[in-house]
């Protein structure tokens, strides 16, 4: 039985002359928690955008279950994004309609299944987040972690093998983040699922993650389980997972001499 | 100088590929239309948001427009003794352009800029996005009931505004100042003919509303997703409706012209 | 809650066809003053002139100023270069065709040019007693040209 889930071959994104990734190779094992970390901009959101074909790499091939992603049309892709769930950082609620709505929206969409099994379906994945009580609510009267969960049991309506997610512990309490934690990991192991985790919450997610992917700028800078990372002898490696100023991770964004630019003519925009 | 060929050439470039784009996403609304299915509740809502909701600055125009026509009419005619004329004057401009181009004007001001602002908002809180990534075609879902609602409505809307219009001045001419009701419609009657000038009008409507519809979608669809760059498209929808419906309203105009 | 909402919905959206519906009758049947709803039979009569002056497609066929039928089409006949008017009129009565005589007409002093049609004697047991499709009225009077009109004037002031 094939244990990759994703083959990422060779894969080049580039806009212009600005390259995010070239010549990518990852391997992503079958149900498992795969945490994605990296500095901003070392293009994380966009390797999850290219995994569901939101965008589309400039070379290489993407392969999901043996199926060549790259290939397919639009209309084949559509039936593919069924199999995944995307949780974004903005939730990405719909806004005119109600909690209830909202999670209904996709079954509704996607079978002919009579209403009160809408419900059923509808209350059930609500219970598994805890807010069945909640149904009723519109986006904007959730607080930011209600809203956290209402975007997770959407995500999950159509019973996905893969689950993205895109940045989902940010801006979230202390104890909202554990319920998170504990929902995530929970449902990946139940549900037999595989879960692709892009935080900056190392502490967090190295707790739940199985295999860990480090990408800095457009490359993987080291990749294993949790704790191989976190006791790594790699300068830059140790210098993200700990947290710390010094190190090799530059913290200026490459400039001419300050000297020049203080005293001599700055360039004009 | 070279500098000044190579911005040319790339304007052009732009141009001629927002017109690809933009052709081919209005391809893209008439032959997905045959996807949609179910979900007609969506459309009535949509109908009831762009066309119901409208009721308001249209009637009220409407009344307005017909009044001050009138008016107008009254105080040229009276010099030429052709106060007769007064009703085919008023049914005929009404339903031949004042209808579809001023209704079509107020539409593209009220429902189209709305329309603009919230697809764009949609696009910019990744709802599309969210839509495409539970295998929903967002053009399908959100763009296509709101471009049959909107050709549907607006000639709803231009209908009721000639009636009210005409109304209006008939209104004025027969209570205000007295002119005999019974010649007002005996002559009107006889200038208005409903293949040539209803028809006609109703027609004119619709490509308005193909049209607005079409431009309102594709900015609201194509608009840098900032709050910058939403108000920017509701402008250039409002704007280049507007010149868009002046500009096929002489067009037709010119077609119809031999019936008229 | 919300089926509420939807229900409001629907019949707002009725009422806003139904308006529309009703204005659109007013429209066709008190603007455009359609009387009817269903084609009128109509046969088809030619005439020739030699000027037709502003006579136009849609102009009114009358007899006695009662409007009977319109101008269906204007042609330049080849072989005489006269006008062949086609009249379409509506099946209501019957014209007499003996010596029938169709005039061109204007309306007021300035205004647009329609025919006038003065039935014929009445023969209803001649061969062709009445008008019918196809027929040639022969005796024809053609519109008056002011110019024409101005030129006698001056013609017989400077007698």
């Amino acid at each position: 039985m094939n244990k990759t889930l994703i083959d990422i071959q060779q894969v080049t994104l580039s806009y212009g002359e600005k390259h995010i990734f070239s010549n990518l190779n990852i391997q992503i094992p079958k149900g498992k928690i795969i945490a994605i970390l990296g500095p901003s901009g070392c293009g994380k959101t966009s390797f999850l955008r290219l995994i569901s074909q939101l965008i589309f790499a400039t070379e290489g091939h993407i392969y999901f279950e043996g199926t060549d992603l790259t290939s397919l049309s639009e209309a084949k892709m559509q039936d593919f994004r069924r199999k995944m769930g995307f949780m974004f950082q903005s939730n990405a609620l719909f806004t005119d309609l109600n909690v209830y709505e909202n999670i209904a929206y996709p079954i509704r969409v996607h079978s002919n299944l009579p209403e009160d099994l809408i419900r059923s379906i509808t209350l059930m994945k609500l219970h598994m987040v805890g807010l069945r009580g909640a149904y009723l609510k519109m986006p904007h009267e959730l607080s930011g972690g209600m809203a956290r969960r209402v975007a997770l049991a959407r995500s999950l309506a159509l019973d996905p093998c893969l689950m993205l997610y895109d940045e989902p512990f940010t801006g979230q309490d202390p104890i909202g983040m554990r319920v998170l934690l504990n929902l995530v990991k929970r449902f990946n192991d139940c549900l037999n699922m595989t879960s692709i985790i892009v935080s900056h919450d190392v502490d967090e997610v190295c707790q739940i993650a199985d295999y860990v992917i480090l990408f800095e700028a457009g490359q993987i800078l080291a990749q294993g389980t949790p704790d191989e990372l976190k006791n790594s002898e790699h300068v830059k490696v140790n210098q993200f997972m700990k947290g710390r100023l010094e190190g090799e991770m530059p913290f200026h964004y490459p400039a001419q001499s300050y000297y020049k630019d203080l005293l001599d003519e700055p360039v004009a925009p | 100088m070279n500098l000044l060929l190579r911005n040319l050439g790339f304007r052009v470039i732009q141009w001629l590929n927002f017109i690809g784009r933009s052709g081919y996403f209005f391809v893209q609304m008439v032959v997905k239309s045959s996807w949609y299915r179910g979900f007609t509740q969506d459309v009535y809502k949509q109908i009831y948001q762009l066309g119901f909701q409208s009721l308001g600055i249209i009637t009220v125009s409407a009344l307005f427009i017909g009044l001050v026509l009138s008016l107008q009419g009254i105080h040229t005619l009276e010099k030429f003794g052709a106060l007769s004329q007064l009703g085919p004057m008023i049914a005929l401009s009404i339903l031949r352009e004042m209808g579809p181009v001023i209704s079509a004007l107020l539409f593209s001001g009220r429902a189209c800029s709305a329309l603009t602002a919230e697809i764009g908002l949609l696009k910019a809180s990744d709802q599309l996005d969210a839509l495409k990534m539970m295998g929903i075609d967002p053009i399908v879902r959100v763009i296509i009931p709101r471009f049959w609602s909107g050709v549907i409505g607006l000639p709803l809307l231009n209908i009721l505004f000639c009636a009210v219009a005409i109304v209006g001045g008939y209104w004025y001419c027969t209570h205000q100042m007295m002119l005999d009701s019974g010649m007002f419609w005996a002559n009107t009657q006889n200038a208005v003919s409903w293949e040539l000038d209803i028809k006609n009008g109703i027609i004119k409507s619709i490509v308005f509303a193909v049209l607005l519809l079409w431009i309102a979608l594709y900015q609201g669809l194509n608009c840098t997703p900032t709050a910058n760059g939403i108000s920017k498209a509701t402008t250039r929808t409002v704007v280049l409706g507007a010149l868009c419906v002046l500009g096929s309203d002489f067009i037709l105009t010119a077609l119809m012209i031999g019936d008229w | 809650m919300l089926k509420q909402r939807q229900e409001w919905i629907y019949s707002a959206v009725g009422l806003f066809v139904v308006l529309s519906g009703l204005a659109l009758v007013f429209l066709i049947f008190q603007v455009s003053g359609v009387k009817y709803v269903h084609k009128m039979k109509t046969y088809d009569v030619y005439a020739n002139f030699n000027d037709i002056g502003g006579l136009r497609v849609h102009a009114p066929v009358t007899i006695s100023g009662v409007r009977i039928g319109e101008v269906a089409s204007i042609r330049l006949d080849p072989n005489a270069l006269s006008a062949k008017v086609t009249l379409r009129l509506e099946r209501s009565q019957q014209i007499p065709f003996d010596d029938i005589n169709a005039r061109i007409l204007t309306e007021g002093l300035l205004g647009a040019n329609y025919i006038s049609i003065i039935p014929g004697f009445d023969n209803p047991n001649g061969e062709h007693p009445f008008l019918s499709s196809g027929d040639m009225i022969a005796k024809t009077q053609d519109a008056m040209i002011l110019e024409n009109l101005i030129g006698q004037l001056l013609f017989n002031a400077k007698k």
